[in-house]
């Protein structure tokens, strides 16, 4: 594996101990240290702060002489036991169509609490030709078709209601629309957050490979800032005070006009 | 302006706010423990730069956020955009105790390619034309041709910044566009980028006499906070459509 021949694809593990002070990946794989100095700069310092270690699959993309462009692929896991063996998911590689992803990513730690000298095989991954790589680089940015603002109106058990609203698009922005959407495209981390009144984002987006299009579809639930009790009080007492100094006050005169 | 619409490499949407924050109560577990992140969004922070009390960097899978004393920026790559607004409203209602926001930016940043450099320095010319530059643009200009393939050689428009300050939806403010040229070859293309600054600012002059229990209601802070939440998706929307007509005329 050489720098040139591949972007970059590691495992790194952080322990929950203090920052730090080099790049731990060139200690962890020091037959790779160049391509971390050269590539990877101090972008893959993680902390933990409640006993997980982080995995940080990284790949940097170089297009002649300068760094252009560094993707992440973080997923977290539960402190490893000895010897233990982990499979990350690869989804998230979906949108990286240049790298042939293996179907599934392993590593394992060689001892129950990790530090700086745990253990991970790095993999590689597969990357095409160069002038090929280029090309798809070229035209794989993904276009936002039309996106909607969304709210939940009903939940069912493998599907949910939602009343949208478009934000852009040709022919969206400004249409009401209900629709019904598969709880499948609910990510993980959204889970929480999904419940009826619900506020989402829905995108479509379109990424070119060659002469193929392929549409993909996005949804993330909104994490607006909620009223603070302080504020509803202070907001009640205004109310009130206003509401108080209201006087009715009958001027109507013998004739009936005010 | 030359027929052919260039490719659209990247673009990407920031929020860079201005005044006084309290960079460790952006800490990825702070923001957690606030609702602003998730708890995995949290533990898969990877960080960037830390200096306790004066520095917070870390990306996200979604894109990054860095606090320091004087500023707040949050950026990503991915849609929805607006989730970048809800960070930093979220952030400032919920995560700072007493944050200062006196302006904010609202910054689009697309690359371009053309297939070469004839056709870039066709958009650079109608934008900037070397003649208006006299004698030394008009040399300028008659060696374009001639150096079309030496990056190092070619001369022609650089940057230019067009900005339009008589906006209505803030107190004060603009929005500022510029067109730079961008590195290129023959086999990947001619680059340009136009980043879009829409800047909004506000005077704590226009703060009520009396302000709420919490010091914010009617303040600097609590306008500009509101005037981000009104205008983000429309100025996203602006943003491209500047673009689009900057590009298609």
């Amino acid at each position: 594996v050489t720098p040139s021949d591949i972007y970059l694809s590691y495992l790194s593990a952080f322990a929950n101990t203090d920052r730090p002070t080099s790049n731990p990946l060139a200690n962890v794989f020091p037959q790779y240290a160049d391509a971390f100095s050269a590539y990877s700069s101090n972008t893959y310092y993680g902390i933990n702060s409640s006993g997980t270690l982080n995995l940080s699959f990284s790949s940097a993309e170089s297009l002649g002489s300068s760094l252009t462009q560094t993707n992440f692929y973080p997923a977290t896991i539960p402190l490893l036991a000895p010897n233990a063996t982990v499979e990350v998911s690869t989804q998230d590689f979906s949108l990286f169509p240049l790298i042939e992803v293996p179907s599934r990513i392993l590593a394992t730690a060689s001892t129950a609490i990790l530090s700086s000298d745990a253990q991970f095989r790095p993999v590689k991954l597969n990357v095409r030709g160069s002038k090929e790589r280029r090309r798809a680089r070229a035209e794989n940015s993904p276009q936002l078709i039309a996106e909607w603002e969304g709210y939940v109106t009903n939940i069912e058990s493998q599907t949910f209601q939602a009343r949208l609203r478009g934000i852009s698009g040709r022919g969206v922005e400004g249409e009401i629309e209900d629709a019904v959407i598969p709880i499948r495209e609910v990510g993980s981390r959204d889970n929480p957050q999904f419940a009826v009144g619900a506020l989402f984002r829905l995108c479509v987006s379109e990424v070119t490979f060659g002469d193929e299009v392929q549409r993909a579809t996005k949804l993330v639930f909104r994490r607006l800032p909620a009223y603070r009790r302080e504020d509803l009080e202070a907001a009640r007492t205004r109310a009130l005070a206003r509401a108080h100094a209201i006087r009715l006050d009958d001027r109507r005169t013998a004739s009936g006009s005010e | 302006m030359d027929s052919e619409s260039p490719r659209l490499e990247s673009s990407n949407v920031g929020i860079t706010l201005v005044g006084r924050f309290a960079p460790d109560e952006v800490l990825p577990q702070k923001l957690a423990e606030s609702g602003v992140l998730s708890e995995a969004e949290a533990r898969s922070a990877i960080f960037k730069n830390l200096v306790a009390g004066q520095v917070v960097e870390f990306s996200l899978n979604w894109g990054s956020i860095l606090a320091v004393e004087q500023r707040l920026a949050i950026q990503t790559l991915t849609v929805p955009y607006v989730r970048i607004a809800d960070v930093a409203l979220k952030i400032l209602r919920e995560a700072q105790k007493q944050p200062i926001v006196t302006m904010f930016g609202i910054n689009r940043e697309y690359t371009y390619r053309y297939p070469s450099v004839a056709e870039r320095d066709a958009l650079g010319v109608a934008l900037s034309p070397p003649s208006a530059w006299g004698p030394w643009g008009e040399g300028i200009a008659a060696s374009m041709p001639e150096t079309r393939s030496t990056l190092a050689k070619h001369g022609g428009l650089m940057t230019v910044t067009m900005r339009q300050a008589d906006l209505d939806d803030r107190e004060a403010g603009w929005i500022d566009v510029s067109v730079s040229a961008g590195p290129g070859d023959d086999e990947r293309g001619w680059g340009f980028i136009i980043r879009i600054n829409d800047h909004y600012q506000s005077s704590d002059k226009y703060d009520p006499q009396q302000l709420s229990m919490d010091g914010h209601q009617g303040s600097r802070t609590t306008r500009l906070l509101d005037a981000l939440v009104a205008n983000f998706d429309h100025s996203i929307l602006r943003a491209d459509g500047i673009v689009n007509g900057l590009l298609k005329p």
